[in-house]
């Protein structure tokens, strides 16, 4: 399935210099304001805080997926970008080096719908460790939309 | 060894995915057998059945919300963890619940004690008689698909006799008993054209009656109780067909009659199968006393108990529903219709299809010939709908269009379902319109059809009047494209949240 109905080219960063992982939500969920995905930026941003608050979104092997589910997303959609130096991200056990973020916007819909079965066919993929080296050592941006279409 | 794990986020799209992800990764790695239920944004994906429980060494929660259903996976060494601990430390997860289950003195249940143990589950939600009907509901289905290929190969036959020979070939199989009687005569006539036809006829004949009703008794009880059920069930179908023995005939039951033959049938083997014998005569308890009683009191209860009330019922309402017309016939018909088309296939679709089929095997294909109409039209108008007017719908199913409309042409209404799940209220009230309109006005001119199965469109040749036939299907579908196309204009989506009360 083409996860790339998902996403678009201005949605992916590539090598992006960012110090903390404030700033690179903040950064991702500005692209989603941007193109048109999010009602309500700040509600969003709330929803992600939270989420983040609940338990580590930093999963292991540099791969960080923090994640919005509110009524403040328009559309399911996701923003993601490799970072040129890590961050350190709360993980399991304390503090994790952390390369690769994709950041979901997830909405309050009913369950099954088209756009929430691909977001978790994203997540399926990045479980992927060939998907997930191939994506932090892309220069391209369309190396990753590749990925992204043939998952 | 079998594991079992349940994965569930609050999120429900990232966490819940990757640690089933995983856990599989890990499980596979080990060398050990996963199942893995996803409780996400999506609802229960992958569940674990109650056989897969009897089977399973232990189960672990990778949970972060509370586990659905938790009560199904009671009897099961099991370990716990956040999703997020599961996805980094999946190999220690299932190592943890492989030393769990070996310290467990969880003995794992047969297969036949699983198969009673789910069984006995659903049981206790019902009484028994609640049970026994839904047990028979389940028994007339498979019933009825076991009889599909004896209608197709009856129905074709009178239906392609009907397409070469005009509806009125009586006169070709009316011998006189002279005729009969003469050897010579006979072994001439096996050879003409004419011959042969008599011989399909009666083949055709036969496939209705009694084999066809026989047939479905029988498996209506093989649904029920399996295979002790059959052989009285073929016997009970015979006596409800009026089968003979000797010179005793009984009023022919036709299609409720092998209903409820095969119910009794499997009524009285449930009951023998009761009777406690010493462990030596079991076998021939299986063998011998089972099916001899079963069949005796089966054939009792076709003759001379309720069986006889049920035949009469069968007659009485053949004959009701002949003698209906005009506008009964059109209500009937709309009704029927409109079942078919309120949850396409579904249960309502279901109870609408045997009554159908069974009016059909009772010669009545007019009730058939209507529903064949109504079921094509969703398939139909859904298809033909997204392909001329595709801006009501979107990507997804305007690139189903075609194959929609196809699907439709075959009878085949499960194409519609998509449709009608996304937007179930102004979808499915002009099916149902457009399906009650055909059948009602098929049904109130008394159309018949030549096969009562796998009705489709492509069935024409076999259809009485297939002209006015498909000039009232035409109308049940432009009915059905005009009201839903008209629903989707003026009752925008947008309102539709507002006038139910739908908070966005």
């Amino acid at each position: 399935m083409d996860l790339t109905t998902l996403t678009t080219a201005e949605l992916i960063n590539l090598q992006v210099e960012v110090s903390s992982r404030e700033e690179v939500i903040n950064l991702l969920a500005d692209q989603l304001d941007a193109a048109g995905k999010l009602a309500d930026k700040a509600g969003y941003l709330k929803a992600v805080e939270e989420r983040e608050e609940e338990g580590p979104t930093a999963l292991g092997e540099n791969l960080a997926v923090p994640h919005g589910k509110t009524n403040a997303v328009k559309e399911a959609s996701f923003a993601m970008a490799t970072l040129k130096n890590d961050i350190k991200w709360k993980g399991i056990e304390g503090d994790e080096d952390v390369s690769i973020v994709f950041l979901l916007a997830i909405p309050d819909a009913e369950a099954g719908s088209t756009h929430i079965k691909l977001l978790t066919d994203l997540t399926c993929l990045l479980v992927d460790d060939d998907v997930r080296e191939a994506m932090i050592a892309a220069t391209d941006k369309q190396v990753v939309l590749d990925l992204l279409t043939q998952a | 060894m079998k594991l079992l794990a349940i994965t569930a986020c609050t999120a429900g799209v990232a966490h819940t995915y990757m640690a089933a992800k995983f856990l599989e990764k890990a499980a596979k790695k080990q060398g050990y057998e996963i199942k893995v239920e996803k409780q996400g944004a999506n609802g229960i994906e992958d569940r674990i059945t109650a056989q897969d429980v009897a089977q399973a060494d232990g189960i672990i929660y990778a949970t972060d919300v509370g586990v659905a259903e938790q009560e199904r996976f009671e009897s099961l060494p099991n370990v716990h963890c956040k999703v997020a601990y599961a996805i980094k430390h999946s190999d220690e997860m299932i190592e943890k619940i492989v030393a769990e289950a070996k310290n467990s003195d969880r003995e794992k249940p047969d297969a036949a004690a699983v198969a009673a143990a789910s069984q006995a589950a659903e049981e206790s939600q019902d009484n028994v008689v609640m049970k026994f009907l839904k047990d028979w509901y389940g028994g007339a289905l498979s019933g009825v698909s076991h009889i599909i290929p004896l209608v197709i190969i009856g129905g074709l036959t009178v239906g392609l006799l009907n397409l070469f020979f005009g509806y009125d070939y009586t006169h070709l199989y009316n011998l006189t008993q002279e005729q009969l009687a003469d050897k010579a005569f006979m072994a001439d006539f096996s050879t003409t054209t004419q011959g042969i036809i008599h011989y399909l006829y009666y083949i055709a004949l036969k496939a209705f009656n009694p084999l066809l009703v026989c047939v479905l008794a029988a498996f209506t009880a093989y649904g029920m109780v399996g295979k002790p059920g059959l052989a009285p069930g073929f016997i009970g179908g015979y006596v409800a067909m009026g089968g003979t023995f000797g010179k005793l005939s009984v009023v022919s039951g036709g299609f409720i009659g092998g209903l409820v033959a095969g119910a009794a049938a499997a009524l009285f083997v449930m009951l023998l199968r009761k009777i406690k014998v010493p462990s030596v005569l079991e076998s021939v308890k299986t063998l011998i006393i089972v099916p001899f009683f079963a069949g005796i009191l089966t054939i009792l209860f076709m003759l001379v108990g309720p069986g006889k009330f049920f035949a009469f019922l069968n007659n009485e309402l053949g004959l009701f529903l002949q003698s209906l017309s005009g506008t009964n016939l059109l209500i009937l018909g709309f009704i029927l219709g409109c079942m078919s088309n309120f949850d396409m296939g579904g249960p309502i679709n279901k109870a609408a299809y045997l009554f159908c089929i069974g009016m059909g095997t009772n010669g009545q294909t007019e009730f058939y010939a209507a529903f064949t109409a109504a079921k094509c039209i969703p398939g139909m108008s859904l298809g033909l709908m997204a392909t001329l007017f595709p801006r009501f719908f979107d990507k997804e199913d305007r690139a189903a269009g075609t194959s929609t409309a196809i699907l439709g042409f075959c009878g085949i209404t499960e194409g519609a379902i998509p449709y009608a799940v996304k937007d179930p209220l102004r979808i499915i009230p002009f099916q149902m319109l457009g399906g009650g309109v055909a059948a009602a006005l098929i049904l109130s001119s008394k159309i018949k059809i030549g096969t009562v199965a796998g009705g489709a469109v492509f069935m024409l040749p076999v259809i009485s009047e297939p002209l006015t036939w498909l000039t009232y299907f035409v109308i049940g579908v432009a009915v059905a494209i005009a009201g839903t196309i008209a629903l989707k204009t003026f009752w925008k989506r947008g309102d539709l949240a507002a006038d139910l009360g739908v908070s966005k």
